[in-house]
């Protein structure tokens, strides 16, 4: 829908306003100018999956992984103090798409999905019809997420469009029964080796996808050395789906100025998420003597060494950059694009990746920061300066600052709040940040074994319940030890207490419903 | 999950054991008309049912733990040939086993016809589980 007024249209306006009392005029005029200023605006908001903060050299991390992003930083509002809302994609994009807590929205296990009440409860779902959907993911436990919501997105481009490789037939055979078809397809073809339920079929299956594994290996080696980047979810036993970056990237910068406007447009890419496969350019780049902090094993280590997570980290490190080069990319096509002046940037992340006390990845029940601190970029139209922002936030806050950034009604079913930066609401300061990792709990049920890492003020709190062995809550000053290095559950059981009654009480209220 | 989707996810499975079951046995159907009578076609239950088991059990090993699948795809023409004929070999020896050892034979058919029984449930599951699969693909 176009708002430009022309001449005409505008001698039009003012001989109407003239018959109608000033104050009423104020706001007619006021309403149009939010309307052209807020409304028509696009929106773009870009996933990494799996992206630290803390491995930002735009938060201050030591090897320079983020230029690009740093350059778009100049003119976006930074978070400094961001957090997912779980630890692994299906919580944590669950919680940025639907703007709650994964003890409401219940997509808590790979593969999961939210409860059917968020199929019209989503981000996708709050933007009028007028506005253009799209969505895309590397990630296939994003893309089931996406999938719940296809009703609300008008283009919907599917993983397998920019995969080298297709091995699905599902959608292809029964297309009108995809998820279903889909989850029997894994069952029969790529279930993992004893548990396939054909015998010939998924044997036929392997060979010829392994035979194509080595054709890419043999086209895409020269240029990525290590490896062809994919993605595989091992836990759901989904095989590989080889893809090159460049080319979702690419169609994006093909996509945008075609596009109709407004759009939202939901963009996820799946580097630096392991395995870390970086482009030839970006190996080396970072063999220098930084190492990470040694700290004491975790509860639920899994047995690395310091020198094993020291060279693993040093390829997340390159998988990063080499991200962040491809962002760059897309940043300054946007920016050279007067189309497109007119567009709201967010870049964000669904969760971290750890590599430290022991454990590398983020499939752990322990949230320790460098899991569920992410970044958070937002870009307004004619932003001139870089904003940095401290003050404690969450995914879930995303979804009311859309809202409100284009003039939309902010739903009352979010758990989250207007981002500070666009608001003056005083309570954000001292507001509980929650993080959940429920994977072992049921969907329906009690979440009864379960992590939640509750941040407030300065303090952060893991606590866990229902494990064999269940730890002892740790305590954090982040403030003064931003590591996580300084347990202080024992020198300061009130804060411990207080903060997990606070849990308590936020899992008692989610589990009676 | 909802009961009619899962009513779907288990459909798709007995539908494509009912299609892979029927490649097989249209395959010793056709091999039955090539060799001779007295080598399958006389005795078509006995010996096809017993391959069957048998190329089951090596479908079984190949996808077990106990075989690194990955390395399979490192063999040259000539392991594969080895690994083929090894097959071969087996159904054959079985099958020569089965001509002569009377008593082999007779338990094997008593096996078969105690299957028989579970092939008749199985095949009825597998017509519902094609009707499901069409009505929820109309």
């Amino acid at each position: 829908m176009s708002l430009k007024l022309t001449r005409h249209d505008f001698l039009k306006l003012a001989s109407f306003l003239s018959l109608i009392s000033l104050p009423h005029a104020k706001g007619i005029i006021n309403a149009l100018s939010s309307i052209q200023s807020t409304q028509q605006k696009n929106i773009l908001v870009f996933v990494f999956d799996a992206l630290s903060a803390r491995h930002m050299s735009l938060y201050g991390y030591a090897r320079n992984t983020t230029p690009n992003l740093t350059r778009f930083a100049e003119q976006a509002f930074v978070y400094h103090s961001h957090h997912s809302g779980g630890n692994f994609t299906t919580p944590g994009v669950a919680s940025l798409l639907t703007g709650v807590y994964p003890w409401s929205h219940r997509a808590i296990h790979t593969l999961g999905t939210t409860l059917d009440s968020y199929r019209d409860r989503n981000i996708f779902s709050i933007y009028p019809i007028d506005r253009f959907r799209f969505a895309y993911t590397h990630n296939p436990l994003a893309e089931m997420l996406l999938q719940q919501y296809y009703l609300n997105i008008d283009l919907f481009k599917r993983i397998r469009e920019f995969a080298l490789d297709d091995p699905q037939y599902s959608d292809r055979l029964f297309p009108s029964d995809y998820n279903v078809s889909y989850w029997s397809e894994q069952l029969i073809l790529r279930n993992g080796g004893i548990r396939s339920s054909s015998l010939f079929g998924s044997i036929l299956y392997r060979i010829l996808h392994l035979l194509t594994l080595r054709k890419f290996q043999n086209f895409y080696g020269p240029q990525f050395p290590l490896g062809i980047p994919y993605v595989a979810i091992r836990a759901a036993n989904l095989d590989e789906i080889y893809f090159l970056l460049e080319d979702a990237v690419n169609w994006l910068i093909d996509e945008l100025p075609r596009v109709q406007k407004p759009f939202f447009g939901y963009f996820h890419i799946i580097p630096p998420h392991s395995p870390y496969f970086p482009r030839k350019d970006f190996i080396g780049k970072f063999h220098d003597n930084f190492r990470i902090i040694s700290k004491p094993p975790s509860p639920f280590s899994d047995g690395k060494l310091d020198e094993e997570l020291n060279n693993s980290c040093i390829r997340y490190d390159e998988y990063l950059a080499y991200a962040d080069a491809e962002f760059g990319r897309l940043y300054d096509a946007i920016a050279h694009d007067d189309n497109l002046g007119n567009s709201i940037i967010v870049v964000t992340a669904d969760h971290g990746e750890l590599f430290e006390r022991g454990i590398q990845g983020h499939t752990t029940p322990a949230l320790y920061e460098p899991i569920i601190h992410i970044p958070l970029l937002i870009s307004i139209p004619q932003q001139s300066r870089r904003q940095d922002i401290y003050s404690n936030t969450s995914c879930v806050d995303l979804l009311p600052t859309l809202a409100k950034l284009t003039n939309q009604p902010i739903p009352n079913w979010t758990e989250g709040q207007v981002l500070p930066g666009f608001t003056e609401d005083p309570t954000q300061v001292e507001r509980n940040i929650f993080s959940v990792e429920a994977k072992s709990s049921p969907k329906f049920g009690a979440l009864n074994k379960v992590s939640v890492a509750l941040i407030k003020g300065n303090y952060k709190l893991i606590y866990y319940r229902g494990y064999p062995f269940t730890p002892a809550p740790e305590l954090y000053d982040l403030a003064n030890d931003p590591e996580e290095v300084d347990d202080l559950a024992i020198k300061e059981p009130s804060i411990v207490s207080d903060l997990q009654q606070e849990i308590e009480k936020q899992l008692r209220s989610t589990n009676s419903l | 999950m909802t009961i009619w989707e899962l009513a779907g996810a288990i459909s798709y499975p007995l539908v494509e054991a009912l299609l892979e079951s029927s490649i097989l046995w249209a395959g010793f159907v056709g091999l039955s008309y090539i060799l001779p009578k007295k080598w399958l076609a006389d005795k078509f239950a006995i010996i096809s049912s017993a391959s069957a088991w048998l190329l089951c059990f090596w479908a079984i090993l190949l996808q077990s733990e106990y075989v690194e699948f990955e390395h399979v795809l490192e063999w040259g023409p000539k392991q594969f040939l080895f690994g083929f004929l090894l097959v071969i070999i087996a159904v054959i020896d079985l099958n020569l086993l089965i001509h002569r050892i009377k008593s082999l034979e007779d338990r094997i058919k008593r096996l078969t016809q105690a299957f028989a029984i579970l092939a008749y449930c199985y095949v009825l599951f597998d017509i519902l589980g094609l009707v499901i699969i069409l009505v929820r693909n109309m």
